[in-house]
């Protein structure tokens, strides 16, 4: 039967990390409108329909036969779509206004491609009304305007994965968290991130001496800020009723010996002890929990 | 065509024939996130390609198998065959000129 593992460190006090104001941090998005025009192009899309259609247009996925010469365009039954520019984009142009069933011979950079057109489908999407857009059975999504909110949402998400400042907001709650929490350090724990710190630092300096002034001190402050970190999470999670067990462990290193066949387990036990286990997931639990809050904020501030 | 999430066993016979788009991601990489968005929204524009994705942190076998060593890694397959690999992050764009090179040629 499982046993939950705990961290033998503990989170005395732990600071409300959602009292910590990050509204400096949230600057420099703007919506970009082309984007949004594509973002709803394809949501209608998702709820369109498609049908057969007798003539060629531009946006069409047209099902043809070519032959020429040139490899690239002898061949049967290859979807297009048109006027991606995917296939060649010259051929696409001439294509627009040929009828199903159509063959007919075109030049592309100077050499003859002769293209029968076999099928022609044809996007039909619904207007973005609130009425198709209530029918669409989206979470949270029932008229137009929540549809361009959705749409918004996802260029946050983008800009929230892709731009420094919610990491340089997530890095200040997290520094701020750590600051205000009181933490009874198990010494046992204290001793093993500090062994780690320091084979992390020999890692990091191995045949470069200059090594970006990394020192000693350092290193081992960062771990044991990991490890304060790991208590607070371990006090976050027993919030939650979210529990580490020996089953979790070993899910763990099962994986581990699937992805490194050559190692034995006892070797892996060594390597990745459940200490380390614990740290690691506890001090990750707190991670998400300051990105959920910092995302929230974003989002609150940004999607409207 | 559509996603597909692979395992070990569904892996061969997902990307057995044509031209298929290999994504090994984990759930907690960040860049995977955005690339998984990237390859949803090219099923919509372009719904007959195969894309299979690969969840390394469930499939760990396939990832020493395909000598996976960062994610996201994206493999460009043809009937089964790697054509590319590219590790790290690509932009709708990169994948497009991906298609237009080994999907037509």
């Amino acid at each position: 039967m499982a046993e939950t593992i705990r961290l033998k460190s503990r989170a005395v006090e732990v600071y409300d990390f959602r009292r910590v104001d990050i509204s400096r941090f949230i600057t420099g998005f703007a919506v970009d409108e082309a984007q949004l025009k594509k973002d709803l192009e394809r949501v209608l899309r998702r709820y369109g329909r498609q049908e057969d259609a007798a003539q060629v247009c531009e946006g069409d996925t047209v099902t043809l036969n070519c032959r020429s010469d040139v490899g690239r365009y002898n061949k049967t039954g290859v979807p297009v779509p048109v006027g991606k520019g995917l296939f060649s984009p010259a051929l696409e142009e001439q294509m627009v206004g040929m009828a199903r069933g159509e063959e007919r011979t075109l030049t592309v950079d100077g050499t003859a491609v002769t293209v029968e057109i076999v099928r022609i489908r044809r996007a039909v999407l619904p207007e973005l009304t609130d009425e198709n857009v209530a029918s669409f059975g989206m979470e949270g999504v029932t008229t137009a305007d929540d549809l361009r909110r959705h749409c918004i949402a996802r260029q946050v998400e983008g800009f929230l994965l892709e731009d420094e400042n919610p990491d340089m907001a997530a890095a200040f709650v997290w520094q701020e968290l750590a600051k205000n929490s009181q933490v009874e350090r198990d010494p046992g724990e204290c001793a093993r991130v500090e062994v780690r710190a320091d084979a992390k630092l020999r890692e990091m300096t191995a045949g470069n001496s200059a090594a970006a002034g990394l020192d000693l001190e350092t290193m081992r402050r960062i771990f044991v800020t990991e490890l304060d970190l790991a208590a607070v999470g371990a006090e976050l999670m027993e919030r939650d009723g979210a529990t580490l067990t020996t089953d979790d462990y070993a899910a763990y290193l099962d994986k581990l010996t699937e992805a490194y066949p050559g190692r034995t387990r006892a070797e892996l036990m060594e390597e990745h002890s459940v200490e380390a286990f614990v740290i690691e997931r506890c001090a990750e639990y707190t991670a998400q929990a300051i990105d959920g809050y910092v995302a929230e904020t974003f989002r609150r501030a940004l999607v409207k | 065509m559509s996603v597909s999430i692979a395992t070990k066993e569904t892996y061969p016979q997902l990307t057995a024939e044509g031209f298929t788009i290999v994504d090994f991601y984990s759930t907690t990489c960040v860049p995977c996130k955005m690339l998984s968005r990237v390859l949803e929204d090219l099923t919509l524009d372009y719904p007959f390609l195969n894309i299979v994705k690969v969840n390394i942190t469930d499939e760990p076998r396939l990832g020493v198998d395909h000598e996976i060593e960062a994610v996201p890694t994206v493999l460009f397959l043809k009937d089964g065959v790697e054509l590319e690999k590219v590790v790290g992050l690509m932009d709708e764009d990169e994948i497009v000129e991906k298609i237009s090179a080994y999907y037509y040629g």
